[in-house]
C-alpha cells in the first residue's frame, strides 16, 4: 500500500481525493489517504516550509498543486481538480518507485501484438507537460509501434506504457492495427542491431546536455 | 572530427537568437555564409544566419543554426537544412496569425520533413492563448504531420533541451523502424 498525504488543502478536496483513491479501478486500492507521518507522495498546494504532521522518506513524491496554465516541473497536479489527472500522476509514480525494470531480452508473450500509431499530438491535459508522456507521445508518432516497442524504446514499464495507451484510445487519438502475425521481436538483440554513429551522436550530446537515460 | 547540424527557423522574434544563446558554448554570433551552390540564383551569394557550437565529450560537434529572419520561407533554409539532425520551428504566439506562420515552414520544408525529425516550440503562449497548442495539432493532423507541439520560453535553457531531447527522441523511433522495415 502506498500512501498521499495532503498538505494545504481544504476539507472537500480532501475527501474527494480520498474518494478518488477508494474507488478508481486503475488504482485498484493500491492507494490510501495519509492523516500523518510517512507518505510516499504528498499534494503540496500553498507549501509552508515544514510538511508536518507529514515526514518524508527519500522516495516520497511531491505533488504540487498548480492552477492551469500556471508554468510547473515535476509531478503536478492542475486545479481545478480532474481525477483521471490525479491518477495519472499516482501510477506514474508507482511506476517510477516501484516497478522493477523490464529486464533486457525478456519478452512477455501476454503482451499484445497490436500495432498502434497515434493520429494527432495529445493535448496538454494528456501530457501534463510530463516528459515521460511527451516521449511516449514521440514514439508512438513515428510509424507503428507494439507495446513492447514502446517499452524498449522509452525504457519505462508496461504498466506505465499500458496506462498512456489506454489514455490515448479513449481520446481518440490512437491509430490500432492488429498484430500481423509478426513475432514480437526481443528487445535484447534490437538496440544491438541499430547501434550506429547516430546512437553514439545522441548518447554524447545527451549526456552533454545533462539527460541522462534510466 | 565529426559536425552535426541543428537547425532552429521561425519568424523574426521568434527566439532564434534566444534559442541558440541559451545552449551554446560559444556567444551566438551573425555569420555570413557563401553561397557554393552553383545551382541557385547568382544574386544569393551570401547568406546571413545565427551560429552557434556544442562540444562533444569526444571532439565532435554540434552546430547550432538559425535561419535568417525573413517573415517568407527562403529556399536558402532548406539548403541549411540538408542534413541537419533535427528541424526546430519556432512560433511566436503574439504574431497576427501564427497557424499560417507553422504552414508557411511546412510547406517549405514539406521535402526535409519527410525524413528529418522536426518539432514545434511555442513562445508567449501565456500571455496569448489563441491559437491553443491543440489548434497546432488539429492543423498539423490535417496535413497529415504528427510533430510535437510544446509550449515553450526558449529564455530557459531546460526548455530549448527539451525540444532537442524529442528531436533525438523522434530518430531512436526512426531507426526502430527501419530495423524493422529491414
Ligand atoms: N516572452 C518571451 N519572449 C521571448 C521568447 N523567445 C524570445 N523572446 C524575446 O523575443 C525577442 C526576440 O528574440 P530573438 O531570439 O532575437 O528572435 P529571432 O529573431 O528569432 O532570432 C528577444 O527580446 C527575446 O528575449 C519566449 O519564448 N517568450
Ligand atoms: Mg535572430
Amino acid at each position: 500500500m502506498r500512501y498521499l498525504g495532503c498538505l494545504g488543502l481544504i476539507k472537500p478536496e480532501v475527501d474527494l481525493i480520498r474518494t478518488i483513491l477508494r474507488t478508481s479501478s486503475r488504482l485498484d486500492k493500491r492507494w490510501a489517504l495519509a492523516e500523518s507521518g510517512e507518505c510516499d507522495a504528498l499534494l503540496v498546494y500553498n507549501a509552508e516550509k515544514s510538511v508536518a504532521p507529514f515526514t518524508l522518506k527519500p522516495t516520497t513524491q511531491l505533488i504540487m498543486i498548480r492552477r492551469r496554465g500556471e508554468k510547473h516541473d515535476g509531478h503536478v497536479f492542475l486545479k481545478p481538480f480532474r481525477a483521471d489527472e490525479l491518477i495519472d500522476t499516482l501510477i506514474v509514480i508507482d511506476t517510477e518507485n516501484y516497478s522493477a525494470p523490464v529486464p533486457a531480452g525478456t519478452v512477455n508473450n501476454q503482451v499484445s501484438a497490436n500495432l498502434y500509431r497515434l493520429k494527432k499530438w495529445p493535448p496538454a491535459d494528456i501530457l501534463q507537460q510530463h516528459k515521460n508522456y511527451m516521449l511516449l507521445a514521440v514514439y508512438l508518432s513515428r510509424g507503428t509501434k507494439t507495446l513492447q516497442d514502446l517499452m524498449t524504446l522509452s525504457g519505462q514499464g508496461e504498466a506505465l506504457c499500458n496506462n498512456f495507451l489506454k489514455v490515448l484510445q479513449e481520446r481518440g487519438l490512437l491509430q490500432i492495427e492488429g498484430g500481423k502475425g509478426s513475432p514480437i521481436v526481443t528487445s535484447i538483440e534490437r538496440p544491438a542491431r541499430i547501434q550506429d554513429e547516430k546512437k553514439n551522436f545522441f548518447s554524447l550530446l545527451k549526456a552533454k546536455l545533462g539527460l541522462t537515460k534510466k | 572530427m565529426k559536425e552535426y547540424k541543428l537547425v532552429f527557423t521561425g519568424t523574426t522574434g521568434a527566439g532564434k537568437t534566444t534559442a541558440i544563446n541559451a545552449i551554446s558554448e560559444v556567444p551566438a554570433v551573425k555569420t555570413d555564409v557563401a553561397n557554393t551552390d552553383s545551382t541557385l540564383n547568382k544574386e544569393f551569394t551570401t547568406v546571413g544566419l545565427d551560429f552557434g557550437q556544442i562540444n562533444l565529450a569526444n571532439g565532435d560537434r554540434v552546430r547550432l543554426f538559425g535561419t535568417p529572419g525573413q517573415s517568407r520561407f527562403d529556399f536558402m533554409w532548406k539548403i541549411l537544412t540538408k542534413d541537419a539532425f533535427g528541424l526546430i520551428i519556432l512560433i511566436d504566439n503574439s504574431r497576427p496569425e501564427p497557424l499560417a506562420d507553422l504552414a508557411v515552414y511546412l510547406e517549405g520544408f514539406a521535402q526535409e520533413l519527410r525524413n528529418t525529425p522536426c518539432v514545434i516550440g511555442v513562445g508567449r503562449t501565456e500571455e496569448h492563448h489563441t491559437p491553443s497548442l491543440d489548434d497546432f495539432s488539429t492543423a498539423l493532423e490535417s496535413k497529415g504531420f504528427t510533430l510535437p507541439v510544446i509550449p515553450v520560453d526558449v529564455r530557459l535553457p531546460k526548455d530549448v533541451i527539451l525540444l532537442i531531447e524529442l528531436l533525438m527522441a523522434q530518430a531512436e523511433a526512426d531507426m526502430q523502424e527501419e530495423f524493422l522495415s529491414q
